[in-house]
């Protein structure tokens, strides 16, 4: 039996909830699982615990905190039959986190550390309508593997370039 | 992973009450003590553009547009002016400004109560529609009262009737389990955050009633709160709340805002409004003590809690004293009088803030100074260009951009003292030495360590 989790101390109730348009409701609902995660980050959490602790739907918390996987937000662990998900990782220094702005998209590179090991988080944001950036995707690579991984896309960019230049 | 949602609020050093830091908002760095500038309309934010562009001071990096001034004052910020084909980015001098200047918008639903800015609500496409279905019903209710300046007894029906349809009007709004309420709720706040986005400002401040009680204390709450939530993932939100200044009469209530804000606004802007405070009126002895211990209150959370910094809105005379004893943004208007009104014989001739009085000036009473000392009792930019044989010489418009330019530069001058007083001298009394030679000595009521 998993302990109780944090959650944060406001968050509309479903009546309020149900006033929203499907999209408002889509954002607000993957802020608030967002924020459990990063109020747990230690712990992590099942869609149960969040689903007991705020009443949302469990399909829906299911769907956002995937999507939260996909971008790199969040991490999935099996532990038997049980899935837990963890916030991606803690910054501990300003230093690491750094910012490469590329017209309207921003890269933000992350150093991060989490039970798994050491990781280079690449975070694409873009910035919507209001310049709001908002995240796009991520991809995490483990620290070991870095020098492997930049060998292999400088391959790959050069073959794809010789290429390009031919055609 | 969210650094643009939060603020982060570096302390360099302080001196009692007073600090120093530097604050990140979203991406934009400010250093406090800060000086907002509440900017009215275009020719205000013309003459401010101009200021900046000689004065590059880092304690004017601030600015707050009202709700009601916006299509006067933000019109060239509008979304749907012309944007840059290729960046999707404006590149006109106003939006590039705003790049570097933090940007508040100020819901200034008090105006909900007070009427005379109806208009201008109603001009505004963001007005939401039940704010505008509250107009018509108050215009009803005053047409069936059918007052008239002379008859008082109607005005004061109607008065009544006013305030009472305005609390219910807030009342209603917060009924979590009508659908309606939470439809028209989510109206007002979804309708503030997005000209908030669509204009750029950096911290959302939340559409919140005028407080006078506790019911409409609790009502406020529930604003911030809804405000916070709808904003979730897209800005910062401050906490905000909006007082009567007969609220300060009432600890009680002040308290219950306070213990609100200890217990919910960690890492957050707190941002306060006190309707048309002057707290120079010598009777006003409660509401000194009480403004004292409310802003002591606050620097107690900025100091104990990490990421907290404080913003007085429409402060007037108080702006003086405020960033001494707690607030680390403090605003005024332009004119640093934020209830004015000129009548009579120089009626386009606006007041002027005497710098070594610290209080307002008529036009008649400055070129009396004028004469005798033959410049105006300040060494800006502004005042020095100042070199005509009469004072009454003067254009009107001339003296329009006169007296903001001085204001701007002087209250640049003042923070600029205090950030030195606290950082060099580790003496905050150089301040205090500076209110008993005005004329608002009475203020010194206000600093935590001269009650």
């Amino acid at each position: 039996m998993r302990s109780r989790i944090t959650i944060p101390k406001t968050v509309l109730s479903p009546s309020e909830i149900q006033v929203l348009s499907p999209q408002e409701r889509d954002f607000y609902i993957r802020n608030v699982v967002l924020e459990v995660l990063r109020l747990n980050d230690r712990q992590g959490i099942t869609i149960s615990q969040v689903v007991s602790a705020i009443n949302f739907n469990r399909m829906t918390v299911g769907k956002h905190l995937d999507v939260l996987v996909a971008i790199g937000e969040a991490y999935k662990v099996q532990r038997g039959n049980l899935f837990i998900y963890y916030k991606n990782g803690k910054i501990v220094h300003e230093t690491d986190l750094q910012s490469i702005v590329l017209d309207d998209k921003i890269y933000t590179l992350y150093r991060l550390e989490n039970n798994d090991g050491k990781f280079i988080y690449i975070q694409e944001k873009e910035l919507d309508e209001c310049r709001v950036p908002q995240i796009k995707g991520g991809v995490m690579i483990n620290l070991k593997d870095i020098p492997n991984f930049l060998s292999k896309l400088q391959e790959f960019v050069q073959k794809e370039d010789s290429q390009w230049i031919m055609s | 992973m969210d650094n643009e949602l939060k603020i982060e609020v570096k302390e360099e050093t302080r001196d009692r009450f007073a600090r120093i830091t530097q604050t990140k908002i979203g991406q934009k760095v400010i250093s406090t003590p800060n000086f907002c500038v509440q900017l009215q309309n275009t020719d205000e934010l013309d003459l401010y553009l101009k200021l900046k562009e000689e004065n590059q001071s880092e304690l004017l990096t601030t600015n707050v547009v009202r709700f009601v001034d916006m299509q006067k004052a933000l019109w060239r910020l509008h979304p749907k002016t012309p944007k840059d084909v290729l960046m999707e980015v404006r590149k006109d001098k106003y939006s590039l400004f705003f790049e570097k200047q933090v940007l508040l918008i100020d819901p200034s639903m008090e105006y909900l109560y007070y009427m005379p800015k109806r208009e201008e609500f109603k001009k505004n496409p963001y007005t939401p529609k039940s704010i505008l279905g509250y107009f018509k019903e108050i215009e009803t209710i005053r047409k069936e009262s059918e007052y008239t300046l002379e008859n008082k007894k109607a005005y004061k029906s109607f008065e009544s009737k006013k305030d009472t349809h305005h609390r219910q009007f807030w009342r209603k709004l917060v009924d979590e389990k009508s659908m309606k309420s939470n439809q028209d709720r989510f109206e007002i706040i979804r309708a503030f955050l997005q000209c908030d986005l669509d204009y750029g400002a950096d911290v959302i401040l939340p559409p919140v009633p005028l407080i006078d009680d506790e019911k409409m204390l609790e009502v406020a709450i529930k604003m911030n709160a809804d405000t916070k939530e709808l904003a979730r993932g897209k800005k910062h939100c401050a906490t905000y709340f909006l007082f009567k200044s007969s609220a300060l009469s009432d600890w009680s209530l002040l308290d219950k805002a306070l213990r609100y804000i200890g217990e919910n606004a960690s890492e957050s802007l707190v941002a306060v409004k006190f309707k048309n405070l002057d707290l120079t009126n010598k009777d006003l002895q409660t509401e000194r003590d009480n403004y004292r211990e409310f802003m002591s209150t606050l620097e107690f959370f900025s100091r104990t809690f990490k990421n907290r910094a404080c913003i007085v809105l429409e402060n007037n005379c108080q702006s003086f004293v405020s960033p001494i004893a707690g607030f680390d943004v403090v605003s005024s208007s332009f004119t640093n009088f934020d209830m004015e009104v000129s009548f009579g014989k120089h009626a386009p001739y606006g007041k002027y803030l005497h710098p070594n009085l610290l209080i307002h000036r008529p036009f008649d009473k400055m070129t009396e100074i004028y004469d005798k000392i033959g410049a105006l009792p300040h060494n800006c930019s502004y005042c020095r260009s100042v070199k005509v044989k009469k004072l009454q010489d003067f254009s009107a418009n001339e003296w329009y951009v006169v007296r903001r330019g001085h204001v701007a530069s002087f209250m640049d001058e003042w923070f600029g003292y205090i950030k030195k007083a606290i950082k060099q001298d580790k003496n905050i009394e150089l301040i205090v030495d500076r209110l008993q030679n005005s004329k608002i000595q009475i203020l010194e009521d206000l600093l935590p360590n001269h009650q």
